[in-house]
C-alpha cells in the first residue's frame, strides 16, 4: 500500500512521514540541523578547497609566466612542438565532458536516476577519453625528443630550432613546466575519474535523491575545476609558440 | 552470635556514577586513534606538537651552548648548521604554525559557536595523521641524514650543493602543509555553517575571528609553499634549472613563492595569539574588550596586508628597487591593524578591575613584548636600515619577541585559560603564576641581547663570531637557561594536576563565551542543548552593573 | 538548495559558446602578432571561458553569497600573486646604470 493510498495520516503528517523516511535512509551527520545545511557546508568545503587548488596551480602558472617574459624565444620554440591539435582536442572533450557533469546534477535535482547514471558515466568516459589522448599526445613528445632528463637531444635544438647553447637549458625549463603541469592535471583528472564512477556506482544503487545528492554536486565542482585548470594550460603552454607556424606537424 | 541479632549496618551509599564526559565516554588506543570528536583531535595535536616543542628546544639548548664561545667548539661547523636548521623547520612547520589553531582552536571554537562538531569532523582526524605522518618523517630525515639549507631553503645552495637529506625533508614539510590546508578549511566553514542561533557574526568572540583569519592565511598561502617546495624537489632530482642560473632558472623565483607563504605564516603564528589575548584580558580585567569592531576587523586587516609586504624578505637579494620601496611602503602599513589591538587591549585594561592569575600574567607578557618586539620590525621595513641588519641576530630577535615572547606565551596564557575546561582540573595557582615571572624574565636575558649584537653586526647562521660580542651571547645562553626551565615547569604542575588539582567547575575564571556555560570537562556533544545566543561576547559590564545594583 | 534553476538548453547552449571559443582562441594564435597580444588574447579568452564555466556550470550565478566571496577572493588573491611578483620581474632593468642594479 503506498503512502499516498493511506487515509489514516494528514497530508501534513504524510509529509512528515516522508522527510523523516528519507532522513533514516540518508546519513544526516550530528553536527547538523538538517540536510540542507549539510548540502550547503559540503559544497562550501568544496568551494573552499578549490580556492587553495587555485593557488596551488596558479604558483605554477607565476612561474611559468615569469619565464615566459623572461626567455620568451626559447619557450616559443620549444613550444611549437607541442601537439596543439590533441591538445585543442582534448580542451573539447573537457568541455563537453563538463556538460554531461552538469547534467547529471540536473537529472540528481529532478530525480531522474536513470539520466544521473547515464550522465555520470558518460562525464567518466569523456574523462577516459581525455587521458588516452594525452597518452597518445605523451607518445608524440617521448617520439619527438621532448622530455629532458629522458629523451632529449641539445643538438636537435641548436641545429634545426637555431638557438644558441646558452637557451637549450631554456627549452628544457620550458618542457619541465609543460610536462609538471600537465602531468598534476593529469593526476588531478585521474582522481575526478574516480570519483564520478564512485558517483555513478552509488546512483545505480539508489543512494541518490532530489533531498540528498551533495556528493554529486561536489564532485561536479571538482571537476568543472579541472575543467577550468585545462582551458588556462591550453593558450599558456600550447599557443605560445604557433603564431611562427614554423613546424606545424601532427 | 551476638552478631546476629545486632542491627545490620546500612549498606555503603552507592558511588555516584561519575558523569560522562567526552574523556570517559569511551575506552581503549582505538577510541582515541579512531575518534571524530574535535576534543579528542584537539589533545592528540597537543601531545604531539609540545614533543616538537621540546625536540626543537633541545637543538636550539645546544646551539646556545655553543655560542657560549666566539670560536665555537661544542659542536663542528656542519652540526652547527644542522641544528639551526632543524630548530627552525620544526618550530615553524610542526610547532608553531599549528599550536593553537590544531589545540585550543579545535578544541574550543566548536563551543564557541554553539555547535556539536567541527563540520568535517574525519578530515579533522585526517588533518592530525598527516601532521604526524609529516612531523616523523620529517625528523628523522633531518636526524637520520641531516640537513643544513636553513628553514627556508634557498636555492640554488639547497638544490645544487647541499650534500644532505634535502628531498625527503621537503616532502615531509609539504605533507604537513596538506596539513594545515585541511584545518583551515575546517574552520573556514564551520564559522561560517554551524554558528548557534543567534550568533551573529558581531557576537562572535574574538579568538572565532583570529582563527577564521588564519584560516583564511592556511588556505591561501600554503598551496603556494607546496608548489614551491615540489619544484625544488624537481629540480634536484631531475636537474632542470627551475631556480639556478647557470640554466636558465631564477633564484628569486624561489624566494617569492616561499615568502608568498612564509610572510603570512608569521602572521599565522600570531593571530590566535592575539585571539587569546582578546579572551583573556577581558576576563581577568573584568571588562568588556575596547573597540570589538576594530579588534575584529583588524584581524582581517593584518590577514590581507599581511599577503602584500613578502619581498621585505627579499630586499638584499636583488629584487629591482623600484619592487622593493613598493614592497617597504606597504611593510609599514602592515603594523597599523597590530598596533590597533594592541591599543584595545590597554583601553580595556584601563579602569578594570585586575586581577594576575596565570593566563593573565602570561596575556600581559605577551601584549609587551609582542609589542617591544613589533616595532624593529618597523626598522627593518625601512630600505635603509635593512640593508644593514638583514641576516643579523637583530632579525633574529625581531621575530622571537613576536613569536617567542608573543605566540607562544600567548599560548601558555590560552593553555592555562582553558585548562580547567579541558581536564576539568585546576592547576596550583603559585607554580603557574612562577613560571609565567621566569618565563618572562628568561625571555627578556635570552633575546634582548640579541637585538644589541645584530644591531652591531653579528650575522645570523654563523657558528663563530667576533669575541667582542661574548659578553651579550653569554648573557643569552643563560637566559635561555631560565627559559627553558620555565618551558619544564608547566609539564610537572599541569600534569600533577590531572591527577590531584581540585576539579574546576565549569566557569572558574566566571567567563562569559558559550565554552564556559557547558560542563568542565564537556560532554561529547558539547551541550545537551543547542544553545541560543542573545548576547553579545564579554558582557563583563553587565556583571558589574548588576554588583552594583 | 537554491531556488533559481539553470535549464539544460542554457547548459548546452553555453557549452556550444566554449567550443567556439576553443576554435578562436586556436585560430587568432596563428596569427602574426606580438607575444604581449598573443598571451593577453590568450587569458581574455580564457579568462571568459572560465567564468562562463564557474558561472554557469559551478551554478556561481545562483549561488549565495558566501560561495561568491570565497570565488571572488581567489581570484584576487591569484591576482596579487602573479601582479606582486611581476611587478619584480617588469621592473627590473627598468633604469640602466643604477648602484647596485
Amino acid at each position: 500500500m503506498k503512502l499516498s493510498d493511506s487515509t489514516i495520516w494528514t497530508p501534513e503528517e504524510r509529509a512528515i512521514i516522508e522527510q523523516d523516511t528519507m532522513l533514516a535512509r540518508h546519513r544526516l551527520e550530528e553536527q547538523y540541523a538538517n540536510l540542507e545545511q549539510q548540502h550547503e557546508t559540503a559544497a562550501l568545503g568544496m568551494w573552499v578547497f578549490l580556492a587553495t587548488e587555485v593557488m596551488f596551480f596558479g604558483a605554477l602558472f607565476v612561474g611559468l609566466g615569469a619565464y615566459i617574459y623572461l626567455h620568451h624565444e626559447a619557450f616559443e620554440k620549444a613550444s611549437e612542438k607541442l601537439n596543439w591539435i590533441i591538445g585543442g582536442v582534448n580542451t573539447v572533450v573537457l568541455l563537453v565532458s563538463s556538460l554531461m557533469m552538469v547534467l547529471a546534477v540536473h537529472a540528481a535535482k529532478a530525480g531522474k536516476q536513470r539520466g544521473l547514471f547515464l550522465f555520470l558515466v558518460l562525464t567518466a568516459l569523456l574523462g577516459i577519453c581525455f587521458l588516452c589522448l594525452k597518452g597518445l599526445e605523451y607518445y608524440t613528445d617521448w617520439r619527438d625528443n621532448l622530455i629532458p632528463g629522458w629523451r632529449f637531444d641539445e643538438q636537435e635544438w641548436i641545429d634545426r630550432a637555431h638557438l644558441t647553447p646558452n637557451q637549450v637549458p631554456q627549452v628544457k625549463l620550458f618542457l619541465m613546466f609543460y610536462w609538471t603541469m600537465t602531468g598534476l592535471h593529469a593526476l588531478h583528472v585521474t582522481l575526478g575519474i574516480g570519483a564520478v564512477l564512485a558517483m555513478a556506482v552509488l546512483a545505480r544503487r539508489g543512494h541518490f535523491s532530489p533531498v540528498y545528492y551533495s556528493p554529486v554536486d561536489v564532485t561536479a565542482l571538482y571537476w568543472h575545476f579541472v575543467d577550468t585548470v585545462w582551458i588556462f594550460l591550453l593558450p599558456m603552454l600550447y599557443l605560445i609558440g604557433t603564431h611562427t607556424a614554423a613546424d606545424l606537424h601532427f | 552470635m551476638s552478631t546476629l541479632l545486632a542491627e545490620p549496618r546500612p549498606l555503603p551509599a552507592p558511588a555516584e556514577a561519575p558523569r560522562e564526559t567526552y574523556l570517559n565516554v569511551a575506552h581503549g588506543l582505538m577510541s582515541w586513534l579512531l575518534t571524530k570528536d574535535h576534543k579528542r583531535i584537539a589533545l592528540l595535536y597537543l601531545i604531539t606538537v609540545t614533543v616538537m616543542f621540546f625536540v626543537g628546544g633541545i637543538a636550539i639548548t645546544i646551539v646556545r651552548l655553543h655560542l657560549m664561545d666566539p670560536e665555537g667548539g661544542l659542536v663542528e661547523a656542519d652540526t652547527y648548521n644542522r641544528l639551526f636548521t632543524l630548530h627552525g623547520v620544526i618550530m615553524v612547520f610542526f610547532f608553531l604554525v599549528p599550536v593553537i589553531p590544531t589545540v585550543l582552536g579545535n578544541f574550543c571554537i566548536p563551543m564557541m559557536i554553539g555547535a556539536r562538531d567541527l563540520a568535517f569532523p574525519r578530515i579533522n582526524l585526517a588533518s592530525w595523521y598527516l601532521f604526524v605522518i609529516a612531523a616523523g618523517w620529517t625528523l628523522y630525515a633531518m636526524l637520520a641524514g641531516g640537513l643544513d639549507t636553513g628553514w627556508t631553503f634557498y636555492t640554488p645552495y639547497t638544490t645544487q650543493s647541499s650534500h644532505y637529506n634535502v628531498v625527503p625533508a621537503l616532502i615531509g614539510i609539504v605533507i604537513s602543509g596538506f596539513s594545515s590546508i585541511f584545518t583551515g578549511m575546517n574552520f573556514i566553514v564551520t564559522i561560517h555553517k554551524l554558528r548557534a542561533p543567534g550568533l551573529r557574526w558581531w557576537r562572535l568572540p574574538i579568538f572565532v575571528w583570529t582563527i577564521y583569519a588564519t584560516s583564511f592565511i592556511f588556505l591561501l598561502a600554503v598551496p603556494v609553499l607546496a608548489m614551491a617546495l615540489i619544484l625544488e624537489i624537481l629540480e634536484r632530482v631531475l636537474r632542470i634549472g627551475v631556480f639556478d642560473p647557470a640554466l636558465g632558472g631564477d633564484p628569486l623565483l624561489f624566494q617569492h613563492l616561499f615568502w608568498f607563504y612564509s610572510h603570512p605564516a608569521v602572521y599565522i603564528m600570531i593571530l590566535p595569539g592575539m585571539g587569546v589575548a582578546s579572551e583573556v584580558i577581558p576576563c581577568f580585567a573584568r571588562k568588556k574588550i575596547f573597540g570589538y569592531t576594530f579588534v575584529a576587523i583588524s584581524s582581517f586587516g593584518i590577514a590581507c596586508l599581511g599577503f602584500l609586504v613578502w619581498a621585505h624578505h627579499m630586499f638584499v637579494a636583488g629584487i629591482s628597487m623600484y619592487s622593493a620601496m613598493i614592497f617597504s611602503s606597504l611593510s609599514y602599513l602592515v603594523a597599523v591593524p597590530s598596533a590597533i589591538k594592541v591599543f584595545n587591549w590597554t583601553a580595556t585594561l584601563y579602569k578594570g578591575s585586575i586581577t594576575f592569575q596565570a593566563p593573565m600574567l602570561f596575556a600581559l607578557g605577551f601584549v609587551c613584548l609582542f609589542t617591544a618586539g613589533g616595532l624593529p620590525g618597523l626598522f627593518l621595513a625601512a630600505l635603509g636600515m635593512d640593508m644593514h641588519v638583514h641576516d643579523t641576530y637583530f632579525v633574529i630577535a625581531h621575530f622571537h619577541f613576536i613569536m617567542v615572547g608573543g605566540m607562544v606565551m600567548a599560548y601558555m596564557s590560552g593553555l592555562h585559560y582553558w585548562w580547567p575546561k579541558i581536564t576539568g582540573r585546576m592547576y596550583s595557582e603559585w607554580w603557574s603564576k612562577l613560571t609565567a615571572i621566569i618565563i618572562f624574565v628568561g625571555f627578556f636575558f635570552t633575546f634582548l641581547p640579541q637585538f644589541v649584537v645584530g644591531y652591531n653586526g653579528m650575522p645570523r647562521r654563523y657558528h663563530r663570531y667576533a669575541p667582542e660580542f661574548k659578553v651579550w651571547n653569554v648573557m643569552s645562553s643563560a637566559g635561555a637557561s631560565i627559559l627553558g626551565a620555565g618551558y619544564v615547569l608547566p609539564l610537572f604542575y599541569l600534569f600533577y594536576s590531572l591527577k590531584w588539582g581540585p576539579p574546576a567547575g565549569p566557569n572558574p575564571w566566571r567567563a562569559t563565551g558559550l565554552e564556559w556555560q557547558t560542563a568542565s570537562p564537556p560532554p561529547k556533544h558539547n551541550f545537551h542543548e543547542t544553545p541560543v545566543v542573545v548576547r553579545g561576547p564579554y558582557e563583563y559590564h553587565l556583571e558589574k552593573a548588576q554588583n552594583e545594583a | 538548495m537554491a531556488e533559481r534553476v539553470i535549464s539544460s538548453l542554457s547548459y548546452m547552449v553555453v557549452c556550444i559558446i566554449l567550443v567556439l571559443m576553443t576554435f578562436v582562441t586556436v585560430s587568432v594564435s596563428f596569427i602574426h602578432l606580438l607575444q604581449f597580444w598573443h598571451i593577453a588574447f590568450g587569458l581574455i579568452i580564457g579568462l571568459t571561458k572560465a567564468s562562463l564555466v564557474v558561472l554557469f556550470f559551478m551554478h556561481a550565478l545562483i549561488s549565495d553569497r558566501v560561495t561568491r566571496i570565497v570565488i571572488a577572493v581567489s581570484c584576487f588573491w591569484l591576482g596579487l600573486l602573479v601582479i606582486l611578483t611581476l611587478c619584480d620581474y617588469l621592473s627590473r632593468n627598468a633604469m640602466p646604470f643604477m648602484p647596485g642594479h
